[in-house]
């Protein structure tokens, strides 16, 4: 019986050699795939009845180390988040310009305090007036402009938490047909390195979108969680995220732990947002950092702008002698009178603040009025600049602001201004800067994950010479035994 | 008349050979059958008794055909999952019907365990015979509670189109995580809560809610744990509602100190509207396993429960006690039949029949079914056949022998004719 077992032997070396070589191939296809990890086959020795019986691949295993990985999804969850809020920065600060550009908002109102100046030289200057009207008119575009831009960030960063949402969604359905497949032929010894490895992709991808934590079972299938411990994949089951987007976003849109007009992300009816409450909602990845540009960094923004439209509105209504209780001065909030006490009226003003139309000759007003007061009855004298002098008086008070602006409490609103921009600025560059450095740390754990997980064409190449040579000998070996059997038919 | 008796004694050499040529050609061209067991003659001498020292009285030759059926062949792997091989003594039952309980003469046992499934769900092997096996039950025990096991009146063909669907129940669910100790300064905080899913006896799937609020009773380190269950009061009143302590001080800090209504490290519920009754491993009052308080944050960190989803067969397996498991797409693994292993005393004496398989006989003696891998049974191999015991060497050379003895017989048969014909020549 021994020429028959050689042959056996043989013929499992032939097959596993030849098996390894697939694996090999299979590796060297895919050493640049994304979320590839290097395969192995486990040999042992084929044993039956005790007796050797050639060679056999007992497994297909992947190297992979878990708390490694679990290291790289919670880095680079927080690296999404703080490219995400310096992303969304950059193109609010973008809109906003540098203190010292024409655009600004700091340049406008300093234009706008140079054209009072000048007319407070020459107040019968009827061109001087123009553009005073105009400076004003510059100032309040300019506001406009930035709360608009303010709310187009925040559309964007709620649409951005709809995106996350739709392909968290998108994920944990992949990741429970995975669960499925994984229940259905794990432990039949068959291989599953290719679904794990499409398992891990989703669970980086997911990681990205937002923090999680996830739980493998004993049977092989995993439980993903956030990482405040809400659960979203169960075995097959999905708690799917629950988000709707807001058409558009004013400023006095707000989430407000979901008594606001902006949705909540909610699993099974419960809101994990950041700021509703929940005590272990969402931490970390794209989906936190749109919530913070949508529900703090840009409403900070706006609450800024809004300070300054109203310091602007109220210091030109109580500096102007004409303006009686309940009238409004050079800046109106859209054509009415501007109450500063009333924090309902603060909000959004930057969005509505406008020049009185009765100071400008295109919407029926005169130009006088700059010189002589916006509720003037009639003209006073061309040479009158007394309340040219009061109106510039507005840019030298030092006002109060609402310290939720996070800005000084009390300054004048040019330098408060001036203030504002480079706030927004450094905050972005603070954020980029953050981003960067934990992007640094997402790239050095990532390479060494690479370099553990990834193929080696090298190594993989040293290994098909061995197959090669494994092969051959058996080959050989098969020869042999045939010459032999020949031998005996000669006979 | 010696001559005589040489030439006949030569003669029964020529058949005893020829016999043996003829099982010969048989093993060859048996040599690649699954299961098949090679036929050897072995030779024992006829003597004729001698009446006088000095004649001697040519007997001859008898062939005795022997097969070795005890002789295992080599274990071949194979990709499908219902062809199984013994590895070691014993054969599989068949039968020549779908019946159960067939009659003994429609029976037979073999080795050739190339099993497929028919259009009905037998597993029947290339022969056609039916493979018969002990039904089980889904927790593994015979569905008859004591089989015969020296007759083959338990045993019933296998059939595995007949399971089809399961569902399988939760009756236990492990939780393990870390509560924030800085929540719970004895005033009233949010709850944080996980959802755990777990199945119903008839396979759906519900969800318990297991709800943590830093206690409102004004004591630190107190929280209140309150269950729900989506299958009870829809889930809008909990089905446990208690104050669970940590330690705070001592070796067993941040483990629970008391968790009203657990017994024995589990904390029994009754779920599903009370129809299902399930364990929550919550971990022991002072054990630091279980679910535990420390300052940080929330994190579960293992979450397990058995049970499982409505499902239907995807795929059987044999393992190697001779259970023949199914595979449903839920994950659940349900033992379905038991291939008994026969053993009869002397499997040599099996007489052998069409499609490699043997029918008991006198010399075989009685047959017993033993669970394989127990007692003299082998263990049954899946996705392995067993190869036929023949070896072509071997058999080669038998032939080369076989045929030069013949030969030579037929050369004494020449040499008697000639001395004959050289007496026959002395009468003229």
């Amino acid at each position: 019986m021994s020429l028959s077992l050689a042959l056996d032997a043989a013929l499992s070396g032939l097959i596993t050699a030849q098996r390894q070589t697939a694996l090999t191939s299979r590796n060297i296809a895919n050493a640049a795939t994304p979320g590839y990890t290097r395969k192995d086959a486990e040999l042992a020795a084929q044993t039956l009845q005790g007796e050797g019986r050639g060679v056999m691949v007992a497994s297909i295993v992947r190297k992979v180390d878990t708390m490694l990985q679990q290291d790289v999804r919670r880095e680079s969850g927080l690296s999404a988040e703080l490219q995400t809020k310096a992303d969304g920065l950059a193109s609010f600060t973008t809109a906003i310009g540098q203190p010292d550009e024409e655009r600004s908002l700091s340049s406008q109102i300093a234009k706008l305090s140079q054209a009072f100046q000048s007319l407070g030289e020459s107040p019968e200057n009827a061109v001087i007036q123009h553009s005073v009207v105009g400076a004003a008119q510059g100032v309040a575009r300019s506001l406009n402009q930035l709360a608009s831009a303010v709310g187009e960030q925040r559309k964007a960063a709620d649409q951005g938490i709809s995106d996350s949402v739709d392909s968290i969604n998108q994920s944990l359905d992949d990741l429970a047909n995975i669960n499925k497949q994984l229940s259905v032929v794990g432990g039949s010894g068959r291989d599953v390195t290719d679904l794990l490895d499409q398992r891990d992709k989703l669970l980086d991808s997911l990681s990205n979108e937002l923090g999680i934590t996830s739980l493998t079972r004993g049977d092989g299938q995993i439980m993903v969680l956030t990482q405040g411990g809400t659960t979203l994949l169960d075995g097959a089951k999905v708690n799917h995220l629950s988000f709707s987007t807001t058409t558009t976003i004013g400023a006095a849109s707000a989430y407000n732990a979901g008594a606001g007009p902006l949705s909540g992300v909610t699993v099974n009816g419960l809101d994990i947002s950041p700021g509703s409450g929940y005590p272990s909602a969402i931490r970390s990845g794209r989906l936190a950092g749109n919530f913070a540009l949508r529900d703090t960094i840009l409403p900070q923004a706006q609450t800024q702008l809004d300070e300054i439209a109203s310091t602007l509105a109220d210091g030109f209504q109580r500096a102007d002698a004409t303006v009686g209780a309940g009238q409004s001065g050079l800046f109106t909030d859209n054509g009415t009178f501007h109450d500063r006490t009333d924090p309902a009226q603060v909000t959004g003003l930057s969005e509505r603040i406008a020049v009185n139309a009765l100071v400008d000759p295109d919407q029926g007003g005169s130009l006088w009025r700059i010189r002589d007061g916006i509720q003037a009855a009639a003209p006073g004298a061309p040479g009158d600049a007394i309340q040219v002098r009061a109106f510039l008086g507005v840019f030298d008070e030092a006002v109060n602001y609402n310290a939720g602006a996070g800005l000084s409490t009390s300054a004048r609103v040019g330098s408060y201004a001036t203030e504002f921009v480079g706030y927004q600025d450094n905050q972005r560059a603070a954020f980029q800067d953050r981003a960067t450095y934990q992007g640094s740390i997402t790239n050095t754990l990532s390479t060494q994950r690479i370099n553990l997980e990834g193929v080696n064409i090298d190594d993989e190449m040293q290994k098909m010479l061995l197959f090669e040579q494994t092969y051959n000998a058996s080959a050989k070996v098969i020869q042999a035994v045939r010459d032999m059997m020949d031998k005996l038919l000669e006979l | 008349m010696s001559i005589l008796g040489a030439m006949y004694s030569a003669v029964s050499g020529l058949g005893a050979q020829s016999t043996k040529l003829g099982a010969i050609s048989d093993n060859i061209a048996n040599s690649s059958t699954t299961g098949y067991k090679r036929v050897d003659v072995e030779f024992s001498s006829l003597v004729t008794e001698q009446v006088s020292r000095r004649s001697y009285a040519a007997g001859g030759v008898a062939g005795n055909v022997r097969r070795q059926v005890d002789v295992q062949g080599l274990l071949q792997a194979t990709s499908s999952s219902t062809d199984i091989a013994i590895n070691g003594d014993g054969f599989f039952v068949v039968s020549d019907t779908q019946n159960a309980n067939p009659q003994q003469d429609l029976t037979a046992l073999t080795r050739a365990g190339s099993f497929t499934p028919d259009d009905q769900g037998f597993l029947r092997n290339a022969a056609g015979y039916y493979l018969m096996g002990f039904a089980l039950n889904p927790d593994g025990t015979t569905v008859n509670p004591s089989p015969a096991r020296d007759a083959l009146s338990s045993v019933e063909p296998v059939n595995i189109a007949g399971i089809n669907f399961t569902g399988a129940p939760t009756t236990a669910v492990t939780f393990a995580g870390n509560l924030p100790a800085q929540l719970a300064n004895g005033t009233p905080g949010a709850p944080i809560s996980t959802d755990i899913e777990y199945f119903t006896e008839l396979g759906n799937s519900n969800t318990l809610t297991l709800q943590w609020t830093p206690s409102s009773d004004g004591i630190a380190n107190d929280w209140n744990l309150k269950i729900f269950d989506s299958g009870t009061g829809g889930g809008t009143t909990a089905i446990y509602d208690q104050i669970v302590s940590f330690n705070d001080t001592g070796p067993d800090a941040g483990s629970p100190s008391a968790i009203p209504g657990i017994a024995g490290g589990q904390l029994p519920l009754s779920v599903n509207g009370g129809l299902q009754a399930m364990n929550l491993d919550i971990g022991d009052v002072n054990d630091p396993s279980g679910v535990t308080q420390f300052a940080g944050e929330y994190v579960p960190t293992k979450i397990n429960k058995n049970g499982a989803l409505f499902g239907v067969v995807n795929r059987v397996e044999v393992s190697d006690d001779g259970i023949i498991t199914a595979i449903f797409n839920n994950g659940v693994r349900r033992p379905i039949y038991q291939i008994p292993i026969a053993i009869v005393q002397n499997p040599n004496g099996l007489s052998a029949r069409d499609g490699t398989a043997f029918d008991q006989s006198r010399d075989s003696g009685s047959l017993y079914l033993w669970d394989a891998g127990v007692g003299p049974a082998g263990k049954t191999a899946g996705t392995s056949l067993e190869r036929s015991n023949v070896d072509i060497a071997q058999e080669l050379t038998s032939m080369i022998e076989t045929q030069r003895t013949y030969s030579t017989n037929a050369k004494v048969i020449q040499t008697a004719d000639e001395m004959l014909s050289e007496l026959t020549q002395l009468k003229r």
